[in-house]
């Protein structure tokens, strides 16, 4: 299968005055044409900041150290200067940031912001890129079009400030979409149909995606992989039967744990300080300070995925040893 | 451009201090266009036999030391006093919001050597330094223009890359960036406009002090020279009268300055709110 977008090894880190932080720690991930890949973690497991890196773009004083982005197999992003990477950035890959409303300027209409993108990939008059940002917000379902492009972003409710957030991501009709936690702050009845308008427009224009939430729930429902985000890596990733059905990693099992209808009383639960201090990483597996089954394997040497089955890939250095429900 | 002219009035029929301070600047435009029709008498004409009248009927605000009509000559003297408030900040707008923009995008040693520029400048008090201009460039009332400008320039400047700095790390500025606009386009469509509007506040704010600057300079006579009519001047002829009972030489020129600066003051109040849409 066409692998569309492929991120190797990729580390992030910030440094501050304290010491440099290590947010993204060799993060690994394929996505094939067609499919949809739902990242899920914990919050400050570095998965907006993973998302913005693989368009080559981290906030100061962040810098990303290593890591290779392949994209349509031929395109290394990586060794791309910024001056070619703006023609990838929204063009190929379009990323929807979460928080709608703070990413969209509060001194322009939505309508001219929306057309600035499109004028950014497609030299046209300004006429008609507002003509298609219009369309296009007719597409994401806002009623009357015309009337909300002439809208400031602070006259719109949270769901309208996300369909114009989807409306700009899509409009140069990207080949994959990065989805930052879209529907972060909607009530649920909206989350619904942002997420059902996403995949409609997905399916539409046979995008391929990468979906970043912490709801197992819509992951399950819409996504064909999961990869589970722990301190910066990708610790298990497996398609969506797979990883309900087998969970293997230790911390997709509390994850896991964490939701009723999957809660499993038998499975330890995680130990530790909950935050892993980023300054100085853990030796060896980053879980292995909560983890309930960590022994002296686990504090040595970087575990390397495994793969369990066809296209289940674990990072854990006891892989298979874990399963009984007693820790070893 | 008809949207934004109703949304104007819309918004200026709701706020008192629009309304006052607008009116305020119409009529005083005005009564510099009409000057010629207006004044009763030429102001720089001297009349020896009429000096230190006080108001009356033929001479409104009174007359001076030289019997030079003081209602003329404060109707005249906004041709100068406004005119360099007004072009003055313009022009300190034009320059300093360029080298603001690029002191704050790129904040390295472009950015650097833009802000030691504008220290030097603001090293000095902006009137001793305008007062030294004016006086090795010669006191023509363009040379004053051009003096106002320019040491105003640098309060642009800051105050720009202030509000691009504060801007830069904004999510809507990164937003830009993934979106894949380019540094050119961020600057000009995203950082450009945004602090335009902050900044023509700033400015209408300042074109009191331009015009205050203007009139404090033709006082201590480094400015406009006499007799062309001034404000300034007018009230440094018109002070040593007052000892005498003289007292509307000083206060008429005085007044005009002060209803002037206030007229300005309170249209920028109102710009400040209808120029920020979440306020609108």
């Amino acid at each position: 299968m066409h692998e569309i977008l492929k991120v190797e090894n990729l580390r992030v880190g910030f440094d501050l005055a304290r010491g440099r932080s290590h947010i993204v720690n060799g993060l690994d991930l394929t996505l094939k044409e067609g499919h949809l890949i739902g990242l899920v973690g914990e919050s400050g497991s570095g998965k907006s900041v993973a998302a913005s890196a693989i368009l080559g773009y981290v906030r100061k004083p962040g810098t990303i150290e290593a890591g290779k982005v392949i994209f349509d197999q031929t395109v290394a992003l990586h060794e791309l200067g910024e001056e070619e990477l703006v023609r990838y950035r929204g063009k190929e890959i379009g990323l929807i940031a979460a928080n709608a409303r703070n990413h969209l300027n509060p001194l322009m209409t939505v309508g001219e912001q929306i057309a600035n993108v499109y004028m950014a990939h497609n030299p046209c008059k300004k006429k008609e890129a507002m003509e298609r940002a219009v369309e296009m917000l007719k597409a994401v379902g806002l009623t009357d079009p015309e009337q909300r492009a002439r809208a400031y972003p602070h006259e719109l409710s949270g769901g309208m400030a996300q369909r114009c957030m989807i409306a700009m991501a899509l409009i140069n009709m990207p080949r994959v979409l990065i989805a930052d936690d879209a529907t972060n702050g909607l009530d649920v009845t909206v989350q619904a149909q942002i997420m059902d308008l996403i995949l409609q427009l997905l399916g539409q224009r046979n995008m391929s995606g990468i979906f970043i939430t912490h709801d197992l729930g819509v992951v399950a429902q819409c996504c064909t992989e999961i990869a589970i985000m722990y301190c910066g890596q990708i610790v298990e990733f497996a398609s969506v039967e797979q990883l309900f059905e087998h969970p293997v990693h230790p911390y997709t099992r509390h994850l896991l744990n964490a939701l009723p209808e999957y809660r499993d009383a038998t499975v330890q639960t995680a130990s530790g300080e909950a935050l892993i201090d980023t300054m100085n990483l853990p030796e060896g597996c980053l879980y292995h300070p909560r983890c309930p089954w960590a022994d002296k394997m686990c504090t040595g040497e970087d575990p390397g995925s495994v793969e369990v089955e066809p296209g289940h890939l674990v990072k854990c250095c006891r892989t298979g040893q874990t399963d009984g429900k007693e820790a070893s | 451009m008809k949207k934004e002219i109703k949304e104007f009035t819309r918004m200026l029929k709701k706020s008192r201090q629009g309304m006052i301070g607008l009116s305020m600047i119409l009529v005083i435009v005005l009564l510099g266009i009409f000057a010629p029709v207006i004044s009763p008498f030429d102001p720089e004409m001297t009349n020896a036999a009429d000096a230190r009248m006080a108001p009356c009927l033929l001479h409104l605000f009174g007359t001076d030391e030289t019997g030079m009509d003081i209602f003329s000559r404060c109707i005249w003297a906004i041709r100068i006093d406004v005119v360099i408030g007004v072009c003055g900040t313009l022009i300190s707008l034009m320059i300093g919001i360029p080298f603001g923009l690029a002191a704050g995008y790129y904040e390295g040693l472009v950015g650097e050597i833009i802000l030691r520029i504008a220290d030097l400048i603001q090293a000095f008090p902006a009137f001793i330094l305008a007062m030294a201009l004016v006086s090795a460039l010669g006191n023509s009332t363009r040379n004053i223009l051009l003096v106002v400008a320019f040491v105003n320039v640098p309060i642009y400047t800051r105050f720009v890359r202030g509000e691009v700095l504060s801007m830069k790390s904004r999510p809507f500025i990164e937003a830009g960036h993934t979106a894949g606009m380019s540094p050119a386009r961020i600057m000009f469509q995203e950082l450009l406009p945004n602090s335009l509007r902050p900044a023509l506040v700033q400015a209408s704010i300042n074109i009191g002090g331009a015009i205050l600057l203007t009139a404090g300079l033709s006082y201590i006579g480094a400015g406009v020279t006499i007799p062309t009519p001034e404000w300034g001047s007018m009230i440094s002829i018109g002070a040593p009268l007052i000892l005498t009972k003289q007292w509307w030489a000083a206060l008429f020129p005085g007044l005009c300055i002060g209803v002037t600066v206030f007229g300005f003051a309170m249209f920028a109040d109102f710009l400040r709110i209808y120029l920020n849409p979440e306020r609108r």
